[in-house]
């Protein structure tokens, strides 16, 4: 299990922050503090063979990716 | 681990990936609750903004100029009294509508987010830049699309620079290019952009004799005001929801190999293209272009210089516009970039005309350029850099 927190960074960013770690890893927890991230990181890490879950507390999104 | 570092959250509140408590309680998100950005849905967008476009033009507006999101600001700018180039003067309503579409859409959908403070400076002087860029070229690349649709071949050459320009910003994203974090602000931070926007409506409509118009000359040639309110509505709120972006399109195939947004822009052309072929507006030329000139050089470097520039901002100057109307201050700040860019770009003699470039002009995007590749260099970050 990795952790990053990408909240706060600009588009593309934390997309590029999960593809950097993406293929070393089988699980990871993603935090992004926009619909916008969330959106273009669930799909990225599903076209990669992950399952996603999102969670929201307040304006924060965690995702946990896990190899399928 | 790699070379990706782990961080722990100080700056947003301690622990928030396990807070279950009362004011903090995880919640699971169902994919509905986020829009889908289905594949079939951009081409779609595609069709409809450039149908919006096209009526905009057939109502009043320059000839492929429905949008044109550097030459509206410009044209604001010369309306508030910015600049006084006479001929490009005008409170444009598809700006305000486009903002207060973002606005309505993403509070109406909770996806209102008031954030900034992530490097505001150094984003306002590269939305100067990019508007340098942009005047240089003589449209942003929203308007670069219009124009190729309109069989405007200088457009295609600028296509080329912006694409080469995204393709150095791309380089300096694989270097760990950041301009760091924004962080939370107050509710009101977010609800000043637009509602600054809905007092220039407000004076448009009820006190225009406070604005400034012009009599002739792109800044005279506009559709209704009405029209073009809803028609910036509209294109807010769809791209709002789609995240369109003219940059990111380009940015996120090289980077990806995501090339959802591209169905959008092919189908925006190739909408604008039949429209015009349809009304026999379709010249297919170098010369004699509407709002274009020939000079193909500074035509490639001026939107080279609007796609480096965005890729560092993270989005075009059109997405600048819609994430501000969505709380994000830093956005906010990026268009007043583009605002005093304009207004320079016209008290300076910067712009181009009809005639090509200037020698002011070509100086400024020098050092526009410097600026930019300044800023880029100075703000790589080694341990973000990917693999």
């Amino acid at each position: 299990m990795i952790k990053i927190d990408a909240s706060g960074l600009s588009c593309p960013e934390p997309l590029m922050r999960l593809k950097a770690v993406i293929d070393q890893h089988n699980e990871i927890e993603l935090a992004l503090d926009s619909q916008t991230a969330v959106e273009t990181c669930k799909r990225f890490a599903e076209s990669k063979g992950f399952d996603v879950t999102v969670t929201s507390a307040d304006d924060l999104f965690t995702l946990l990716i896990k190899k399928a | 681990m790699g070379s990706i570092p782990t961080y722990s959250r100080q700056m947003h509140g301690a622990g928030i990936l396990n807070d279950t408590g009362p004011f903090c309680v995880n919640k699971l998100i169902q994919e509905d609750d986020f829009v889908l950005k289905d594949r079939y849905k951009l081409p779609l967008v595609g069709v409809l903004v450039g149908v919006v476009a096209l009526a905009l033009t057939h109502l009043g507006n320059p000839a492929n100029m429905g949008f044109c999101i550097a030459c509206f600001l410009r044209d604001m700018a010369g309306s508030l009294g910015l600049h006084r180039a006479a001929v490009v003067q005008y409170m444009r309503p598809e700006v305000i509508g486009i903002v207060l579409g973002a606005f309505v859409i993403s509070v109406l959908k909770k996806d209102f987010s008031v954030k900034g403070g992530s490097a505001p400076f150094s984003r306002f002087l590269l939305g100067f830049s990019v508007m340098i860029g942009a005047l240089i070229f003589l449209g942003c690349p929203l308007r670069m699309l219009l124009r190729i649709g309109g069989g405007d071949l200088n457009a295609v050459v600028g296509l080329a620079g912006f694409v080469s320009g995204i393709g150095v910003g791309v380089v300096f994203l694989n270097k760990g290019f950041s301009l760091k974090r924004n962080y939370s602000l107050t509710k009101t931070e977010g609800y000043l952009f637009p509602a600054v926007n809905a007092g220039f409506l407000l004076l448009l409509v009820v006190v225009p004799s406070v604005l400034i118009f012009s009599e002739s000359g792109p800044g005279s040639m506009r559709a209704p005001i009405w029209a073009a309110l809803a028609a910036g509505l509209i294109v807010g709120v769809v791209g709002q929801r789609v995240r369109l972006c003219f940059v990111s399109g380009i940015r996120d195939s090289i980077l990806f190999r995501e090339f959802g947004m591209l169905t959008l822009f092919i189908a925006l052309t190739a909408t604008v293209a039949v429209g015009n072929i349809l009304s026999n507006k379709f010249v297919l030329s170098f010369a004699n272009q509407p709002v274009a000139h020939t000079e193909s050089v500074w035509n490639f470097l001026g939107l080279f210089l609007v796609g480096l520039g965005s890729v560092l901002l993270g989005g075009c100057p059109y997405r600048q516009l819609v994430l501000a109307g969505s709380g994000n201050s830093d956005s906010a700040v990026t268009v007043l970039g583009l605002l005093v860019g304009a207004a320079f770009a016209h008290n300076f003699g910067l712009a181009s005309s009809g005639a090509g470039t200037t020698p002011a002009g070509r100086i400024a995007f020098v050092i526009c350029l410097i600026i930019t590749l300044t800023i880029g260099l100075t703000n790589l970050n080694k341990s973000s850099a990917s693999a």
